[in-house]
């Protein structure tokens, strides 16, 4: 599996409810194409996202998203760096 | 008797009646008897028989007894508790047991025992605090006279002592007047026409400092003593008066009153305003005007274009009213209607969709949810009018009041026409703009986007005003003129007026000035005002006569009047409209609560009529019967009457109407697309719910819910919509409405169909469709499609795809559901593209890109488009491939970041190999290498795998090993049968030609078993011939 990292904009700030909605509507399409949600960021004005999955690629988030109907700016593959030791391989 | 701060259970019954437990409000029962039981039981303290009970509350049932009992069972779980038994029976006698309670009635007597007067002044706040509305608030029962008379009593009573209990707390703290202030208010809350009320809360105002607040008080009290009472002020208030105006107005002599005109009053200055105007649009930047009322912005944009219209500009205008949020993107429609001929010279091709704005340009565009196929169609009309060698000018004013969808639309077709010669030139009211989210978002967005320039009227110099004052009556003292209006020349206009037609001045306040002038018009027009004035700002006369049922020689003699006192003036289409909106709003204010309510009751009662023959009006609006042109349209007129209907009926309290056309005016709205207005009629709408009896209350609420349960509305949906819904479906099913029952089901179906959950949505589809009636067939077909699509596009469960593509096929030929989206065909394409079935899953797909194209749906048009040159590859047919190569790049690169254009490229380099091309081999490299950087495994494997295969029948046996390995290692990462068969069988195929036999068979073996995958026609083929060609080399 790798890890992805999704980025995201918005026009008007996203309410909780428009999250939970998101949420909801993304949750089946993310589990179809094999996608395990690990955490989001939500910029302090509410207008830019950054989510982080783990998937077989990224071509399985862009699918999960566009049968969605979410649109999203990009989705790239990612390495994760730890605190103290240079650059780490992506976890399997 | 002392109370516990915090008691286990406090019961109000003053204002809204509730119950809360440690602090909790609790659900009271629906039935409204069963309240009145509660009630009668808790404030009458006595033990009661059930006979005097049943008497009280049941005049008819054959059995109150047991209608008794069901109210009792509802009631006691909120009164007993695990420990206490409150509600007691005692033989045929039942009483409630106080003693533990925090109950206000109570509470209210123990504080006034005697009256008012003898109490100390903390405890008449605490009073006030307490009397917070009527006993028993929206609980009558006119039918059980007893319990009627017995409330009434007790109503009035109360209403008493708390006039008592203000009016004393008004007279100790009148020396603090901030403190009485709010008691003073609400005094006059209580009785409007309490003439003492007034008074005191004028004293109030004034010795705060207040005195134009005061000064507008007295003159809405004197209004109101007049038309309810037929009185004059008394002693008191005038004398009050005369302490506000210690100087009266004073004018010379009045001339003779004589006809004014009724045009436009001269534009007397404004020359840096109108270059201000002149070089913003010179510039190509938007304007946005502001200042205060009457300051004559509208008057500055009515004579900018005038000026345009004579140099030849094509200048479209529209304004919005303060009642337009009932009307969406009103002012858009009086400036599309502004277009000569719209009918005829609106291009074609627009017109479905401009017909959701202007019905009569005929049938209107399905509804699909995205407003911005209407938004954009605005955008290019106004680009293609623009480019026809016409400079196109967008005049909208009165900016603050605009309606969401406007100032959406607003925004887009701002930015959208950046290019062309497109001007804006806006206003709005200084300081309003603020309370409008919606209309200060579009100034901001214009602000960034397009560099919108600010111009603020400020007041006329002192020789301007003059010249305005005596333009209207040249006797008057023009240094007073411009004292008094200190600029405003509107105000300026009124003083000039008044003094003309020698009215007495009530006042020397704008508002006063013009209900002076209102005052003094002829009987028929004064008749007229009220209605008139209720109706709005700009209103049709034939309406105005049909509410009020008048001849229409009595209604032409009352508008000529008004038109003659400057009034009203004649507008567009045969309207009228007020000169000004303060005007209206002086006619509107001179009339009493109850007046006011029975004027706008009448006035929606009249509207419904027309309404209720709407389509609209009947909710299983899905399934359109055929109907001819003309009677369409003269629907769609209708409909947008309903968000009218409701908000007369709103203000006219009648409950059952209010809630059916907010549900009407909400699918308007829906349909053209105004999201905010449907969310907030959905809300107004569920205001009138609660005094509805169950049978209306229960299929109002579903339509109103309903309204939520659109593409377009997931933002404004409420978070607890599902459990609202199962809360409705619940109740039906205890009524015993089946009807509502089903209705109910088939919207939580739809409901979590909108929300992906598509299994979910299917059981209560079916549900529904057991509960009663045949669900909607085109939300059924496109649940079934959708589904059977997604299983498709994840090429797993092919055998549920195929069947429920079927089934989708089959409820559409059923039901005659014709083309509801691209959900079907592509369903039905990626089925026969599965099963190998190349010519139908190329036909179905051709279809497809129709309706993703109709539906302006990008990304699904660049999916529809892909599948396209895969097939052709598929089928050996490179030269067909190579076509749709092109018109995919093209869609490819409007989607952005992403594998689509790498995939694109890589599908042309793959056609241009198999059509002998060698060089393409570079070509595809490069765009294998972007595929990478996207990470889209299935692409590689797909691209690779025909790669090798073209490399391996030209020979270049290393070359297609290679390409195959990639090919399984990608289709390995992301588990995908039908690449992995395919790339083991290339591998066995190149495996043979090298002679490495061992290594075909390992690759002939690992091939995924047909028995566990369902795999393609593709796949399959390719694992037998790798067979076949193995079989004869390997020994058995």
């Amino acid at each position: 599996m790798t890890y992805l990292v999704m980025e995201r904009t918005f026009g008007e700030p996203m309410l909780d409810a428009d999250l939970e909605l998101m949420g909801q509507r993304l949750g089946p399409c993310l589990q179809d194409h094999r996608v395990e949600w690990l955490r989001s960021y939500l910029s302090h004005d509410r207008r830019r996202m950054i989510c982080t999955f783990e998937a077989p690629d990224a071509e399985a988030v862009r699918l999960a998203y566009r049968t969605a109907g979410y649109p999203f700016e990009r989705v790239w593959p990612a390495m994760v760096l730890p605190t103290d030791a240079g650059l780490a391989p992506p976890t399997p | 008797m002392t109370t516990p701060d915090v008691c286990r259970l406090e019961i109000r019954l003053l204002g809204r009646s509730s119950v809360l437990r440690d602090g909790a409000e609790m659900d009271l029962p629906r039935s409204r008897k069963a309240r009145a039981l509660l009630a009668y039981l808790v404030a009458s303290g006595q033990a009661q028989s059930r006979e005097h009970l049943c008497d009280l509350l049941w005049d008819g049932p054959a059995n109150p007894r047991a209608e008794l009992r069901w109210c009792l069972a509802k009631i006691r779980p909120l009164l007993d508790d695990e420990t206490t038994t409150r509600l007691v029976t005692d033989g045929d006698y039942l009483r409630f047991h106080a003693e533990d309670v925090a109950l206000d009635v109570a509470r209210v007597r123990a504080l006034i025992p005697s009256t008012a007067d003898d109490v100390a002044t903390d405890c008449l706040c605490q009073t006030a605090e307490l009397l917070r509305g009527p006993f028993l608030e929206g609980v009558d029962l006119p039918d059980c006279y007893r319990f009627d008379a017995w409330c009434v009593a007790e109503r009035q009573a109360l209403h008493q002592l708390h006039d008592d209990v203000l009016r004393t707390l008004v007279q100790r703290l009148k020396d603090q007047p901030d403190a009485a202030l709010p008691y003073a208010r609400n005094r006059l809350v209580l009785d409007p026409l309490c003439e003492d009320a007034h008074a005191d809360l004028i004293a109030l105002l004034h010795a705060m400092g207040r005195t134009a607040e005061a000064r507008e008080r007295y003159e809405q009290c004197r209004r109101i003593l007049q038309h309810e009472l037929g009185l004059t002020p008394s002693d008191r208030l005038e004398q009050l008066h005369a302490q506000l105006t210690p100087i009266a107005p004073a004018f010379a002599t009045p001339s003779p009153s004589r006809a004014p005109s009724s045009g436009a009053p001269p534009l007397v200055g404004r020359q840096a305003e109108l270059a201000c105007i002149r070089e913003a649009l010179e510039d190509g930047t938007p304007l946005l005007i502001g200042g205060d009322p009457g300051i004559g912005k509208s008057r500055l944009l009515q004579e900018a274009a005038a000026r345009l219209q004579g140099a030849g500009a094509e200048v479209l205008g529209g304004r919005a009213f303060e009642m337009d949020a009932t009307r969406p993107y009103a002012p858009w429609i009086d400036a599309l209607r502004a277009i000569p001929a719209a009918s005829t010279t609106i291009p074609s091709a627009l017109r479905q969709e401009l017909a959701a704005l202007l019905p009569e340009l005929g049938p209107a565009a399905d509804d699909s949810g995205d407003r911005n196929r209407l938004f954009n169609a605005v955008a290019q009309l106004l680009t293609e009018r623009s480019h026809a060698g016409m400079t196109v000018v967008v005049i909208l004013d009165d900016l603050q009041w605009f309606d969401e969808a406007s100032a959406a639309l607003l925004h887009y077709v701002a930015r959208a026409t950046a290019d062309a010669p497109v001007a804006f030139v806006l206003a709005a009211r200084a300081g309003e703009l603020e309370s409008n989210p919606a209309a200060q978002r579009a100034v901001h967005a214009l602000r960034r986007d397009r560099a919108l320039r600010m111009l603020a009227v400020e007041p006329l110099s002192a020789a301007d005003t003059v010249a305005v004052a005596q333009s209207v009556a040249p006797q008057v003292d023009g240094d007073r003129v411009f004292r008094e209006s200190e600029g405003n020349p509107l105000f300026a206009l009124e003083i000039a007026r008044s003094h003309r037609s020698g009215q007495p001045l009530l006042g020397d306040t704008l508002g006063g000035l013009i209900a002076g002038r209102l005052a003094g018009v002829g009987e028929e027009a004064a008749a007229l005002l009220p209605w008139a004035a209720a109706l709005g700002r700009r209103f049709n006369p034939d309406r105005l006569a049909a509410v009020m049922n008048l001849p229409s020689t009595t209604l032409l003699h009352g508008l000529e009047d008004l038109e003659r006192h400057a009034i009203l003036r004649a507008a567009e289409d045969g309207r009228y409209e007020f000169a000004h909106d303060l005007i209206r709003r002086a006619a509107y204010q001179s009339l009493s609560e109850p007046r006011r309510r029975l004027i706008h009751l009448q006035i929606a009662r009249s509207l419904a009529r027309g309404v209720r023959q709407s389509r609209l009006w009947c909710r299983k609006k899905t399934i359109h019967l055929p109907v001819a042109e003309g009677q369409a349209r003269s629907s769609d007129m209708e409909e947008s009457l309903a968000g009218e209907v409701a908000y007369h009926a709103d203000l006219g309290g009648d409950h059952a109407l209010a809630a059916r056309a907010c549900a009407v005016a909400g699918r308007h709205a829906l349909r053209i697309h105004a999201y905010q207005e449907a969310a907030a009629l959905a809300q107004r709408g569920q205001t009138h719910l609660e005094p509805l009896p169950d049978e209306t209350r229960l299929p109002c609420s579903l339509e109103l819910l309903e309204l939520y349960i659109h593409p377009g509305m997931e933002p404004h949906q409420p978070p607890d919509l599902e459990q609202r819904l199962r809360a409705l479906v619940r109740e039906a099913r205890a009524f015993g409405t089946s009807g509502e029952v089903h209705d109910g089901l088939y919207l939580i179906g739809v409901l979590l169909y909108l929300r992906g959950r598509y299994s979910d949505a299917l059981d209560f589809t079916v549900r529904a469709e057991r509960a009663g009636r045949t669900a909607d067939p085109t939300t059924m077909v496109q649940a079934v499609a959708y589904t059977a699509r997604c299983l498709g596009m994840l090429a797993r469960d092919m055998e549920r795809a195929e069947q429920l593509a079927r089934e989708a096929q089959d409820l559409a030929e059923q039901f005659d559901v014709r083309e509801p989206g691209c959900e079907l065909p592509l369903a039905l394409a990626l089925v026969a593209h599965h099963r190998g079935e190349l010519q139908q899953a190329r036909a179905h797909i051709e279809h497809a890109l129709a309706l993703a194209r109709r539906d302006r749906m990008p990304w699904w048009e660049y999916y529809c488009l892909s599948r396209l040159p895969m097939i052709e590859l598929e089928r050996q047919a490179p030269e067909d491939a190579l076509e749709w190569c092109h018109a995919l790049q093209s869609v490819a690169v409007k989607l952005g970041d992403g594998a689509e254009v790498p995939f694109a490229l890589a599908l042309e380099a793959l056609a241009r190999l198999q059509h002998g091309d060698g060089s393409a081999a570079a070509a595809l490299d490069d765009a294998l290498e972007q595929l990478r950087a996207a990470d889209s495994q299935w692409m590689i494997a797909y691209v690779q795998s025909l790669a090798a295969w073209s490399d391996w029948q030209a020979g270049r046996t290393d070359a297609a090993r290679e390409r195959a390995e990639d090919a399984l290692h990608s289709a390995e990462v992301i588990d995908q049968a039908n690449e992995v068969t395919v790339a083991r069988a290339l591998l066995v195929r190149v495996a043979m030609t090298a002679g490495d036999r061992a290594s075909a068979l390992t690759h002939l073996e690992r091939i995924p078993s047909e028995a566990h995958h369902c795999l393609s026609a593709r796949a399959r083929r390719a694992a037998e011939e790798a067979a076949a060609a193995a079989h004869p080399a390997i020994p058995r």
